[in-house]
């Protein structure tokens, strides 16, 4: 101690009349104070402008933060920090799996589904909200007795019936979050729940006035301001970073095609004789000509662009229909989607996705799954093919769809084309029968994006504007599944 | 029990009063005392003290002009300030601890410590917030660094470091009136 010390020591004894209102030090106003706005910060969801990230990031550090220092306090405590450790943890792996497709890797493993009121989610989102709110219940009940604890070290009685009731609230969250609470009438209640997490959480600050003396804090090892830098640190560097990584999907398998396309055959003057696109003909390999076989009809719509007058990275969409004969069925319809990608640096490349929605209300036809090709050449002009792989599911309103994501080609010479060819079968073949369908294609513009989202669940969702990060386009037909003879092309 | 409450009966001798008084506030007396005195006995002592002055002063005790914990906290440090310094006084021959102030002063010396005190006080209140409470922690409640830094969520060094550097913002600003 030097002397300058020594006079303030001695300055310090008197205290002026200004400061006599002077409340003393309240050593477990920091942490408690943390622990508070911790869970009211995790508790809040804002789904804007990335808060549905930050505040419940900010509010697990807090309320770890404000766990640290009571630690040594007492077992109730100990138990809380130890489960404020495994909440951490847990809500950053939930970051990184949001970052990347693990999300989505473990949601396909699982596969089930839980059916909420909101519609169905995968068995894998339900479990893991239910785990991390449980962790997130133990916190606050070995706060809850952590607290009790301080009142017995005071020898007081406990008045922790705020944190007891918090306790309460944050497992009533479990099975809300498990039925899919919507709607004002429900929300209401919520909202009144919130309002009294909130003012048991300001009880639990208050209940300490007195016995919250008996605490005795640890040291940290580092200060709250650099923990907490690091941490948001840590979430910003998974956020940026890591979906750049996983900017395009991986490659199919590519294979390099010999010799060119179909070449003069009775099939190919008959298709061009019945208004087959010869432009999207002459593209066509003998095995995807020989779907036409039989064919008594065709009807063109759509349009090829083969300016780069499109938005970047979208595709023109031509569709054929072509009624074929059928000796089992009397007759299918052969539909083709063409899709022609211009080559385009400012598209990026990054996800692509295709929808194949079908519509056919009052009529039942049994369709098959696409069958989906992308063709290019690459700068050594050499060709090269590989298969989309379609799936069935419902889009978010109940419709049948069919989805396939995949990236294009990097090296390219030229467009990069894709040819999708299903078929439709009636069940009543001998009546004229309407049949609608559209396709829609999706296109990822920026290498970054968060959460990880592929093209299909954007798709699934609905049409969107564009935006910096996705655009979409929609081409919609009219076909018409009609028997030879009554097939007419000009009338839908 | 409210505080008024609990004042209005102590100061009415009401029975139960003190041990509920006790209960409320023996460890806001042990938090304000601990760090002044070291030796535990000593502790308890001046605890005892505390105890039976806030018995024999609650009458004068006024809640429109002050919070009871502030008017507790003032009286428990100043009690354990005053045995402190007792203490060091009894010890013939061992080292004066040259942080207590002296006692006995002269009126001159006495007017000018007042005067320095004012200073530093105006000093203090000019200080950012967090900043006084650390210069209070340190120098007025007597808690050691590491206490200050476990209850503030800081480390020690860096308490060190912001004590230091309102030491020397302090020096700085009281230059004419502390030579230290």
């Amino acid at each position: 101690m030097d002397e300058f010390d020594r006079l303030l020591y001695e300055g310090s004894a008197q205290l002026p009349p200004e400061l006599s209102e002077l409340k003393p030090p309240c050593p477990w106003k920091k942490p408690i104070g943390q622990i508070c706005w911790g869970l009211a910060l995790i508790t809040i969801t804002l789904n804007f402008f990335g808060l549905n990230t930050i505040l419940p990031a900010v509010g697990t550090a807090l309320l770890w933060l404000g766990l640290t220092p009571l630690r040594r306090e007492n077992s109730g405590f100990r138990f809380a920090y130890a489960c404020a450790t495994l909440y951490a943890l847990l809500r950053l792996t939930t970051v990184l799996f949001q970052a990347t497709p693990l999300d989505h890797w473990l949601a396909s493993l699982i596969g089930q589904e839980w059916n909420t009121t909101t519609g169905p989610v995968p068995l894998y989102d339900a479990l893991w909200t239910v785990l991390i709110q449980m962790v997130l219940v133990f916190v606050v009940g070995g706060l809850w007795q952590g607290l009790k604890g301080i009142f017995y070290q005071a020898g007081q009685k406990p008045r922790t019936a705020a944190a007891g009731g918090l306790v309460i609230l944050e497992a009533l969250l479990i099975p809300m979050a498990l039925i899919g609470l919507e709607g004002w009438l429900l929300v209401g209640p919520l909202l009144i729940l919130w309002i009294c997490l909130i003012l048991s959480l300001r009880r639990i600050g208050k209940s300490l006035d007195q016995a919250g003396y008996a605490m005795k804090p640890a040291p940290m090892a580092v200060s709250n301001g650099l923990a907490l830098g690091v941490w948001l640190g840590l979430h910003l560097l998974i956020i940026a970073v890591m979906p750049l990584l996983f900017s395009r999907l991986p490659a199919g398998v590519q294979t390099q095609v010999y010799g060119t396309t179909a070449s003069d055959s009775p099939l190919r003057s008959e298709l061009l004789e019945l208004g087959f696109p010869e432009d999207i003909l002459g593209r066509l390999d003998g095995s995807e000509l020989a779907r036409f076989e039989g064919a008594y009809g065709a009807k063109k719509e759509g349009y090829r662009n083969d300016e780069s007058d499109l938005p970047d990275g979208m595709p023109s969409i031509v569709t054929v229909e072509v009624p074929v004969r059928d000796e089992k069925y009397g007759f299918h319809t052969v539909y083709l989607a063409y899709l022609r990608w211009n080559p385009n640096e400012a598209s990026g490349g990054y996800m692509e996705g295709i929808q194949v929605a079908q519509d056919y209300q009052g009529v039942t036809a049994w369709t098959t799954q696409p069958d989906g090709v992308l063709k290019w050449q690459d700068s050594a002009g050499n060709a090269y093919t590989t298969p989309l792989d379609f799936w069935f599911d419902t889009d978010n309103a109940g419709t049948p769809c069919y989805y396939a994501n995949f990236s294009l080609p990097e090296d390219v010479s030229g467009p990069t084309e894709g040819f999708l060819f299903w078929e439709v079968t009636p069940t009543f073949p001998e009546a004229i029968s309407l049949y609608n369908f559209s396709v829609t294609a999706a296109h990822k513009r920026s290498c970054w994006q968060y959460p990880y989202t592929l093209p299909s669940e954007l798709l699934a969702s609905g049409f969107h504007a564009p935006s910096w990060q996705w655009r979409m386009y929609q081409w919609t037909s009219e076909g018409q599944l009609a028997p030879e003879g009554q097939y007419d092309p000009q009338k839908y | 029990m409210e505080d008024t409450r609990l004042v209005h009966a102590l100061q009415n001798r009401q029975n139960g009063a003190m041990e509920q008084f006790q209960t409320a506030y023996t460890p806001l007396l042990r938090y304000i005392i601990a760090p002044i005195l070291p030796d535990e006995r000593d502790r308890e002592e001046c605890l005892s003290d505390v105890l039976l002055r806030v018995w024999d002063s609650i009458g004068a005790f006024d809640p429109g002009r002050a919070a009871l914990t502030t008017w507790l906290t003032h009286l428990a440090r100043n009690a354990a300030l005053n045995r402190r310094r007792g203490n060091e006084r009894r010890r013939e021959g061992g080292t004066l601890d040259k942080a207590m102030p002296d006692t006995a002063d002269g009126p001159e010396q006495s007017l000018l410590k007042a005067e320095a005190a004012r200073a530093l006080w105006a000093a203090v209140e000019r200080l950012g917030r967090r900043d006084r409470d650390l210069f209070l922690r340190k120098y007025y409640y007597y808690q050691p660094t590491a206490q200050i830094a476990a209850e503030s969520g800081m480390t020690v060094r860096a308490v060190e470091g912001k004590l230091y550097r309102i030491r020397k913002h302090l020096q700085s600003e009281l230059g004419g009136v502390f030579h230290g």
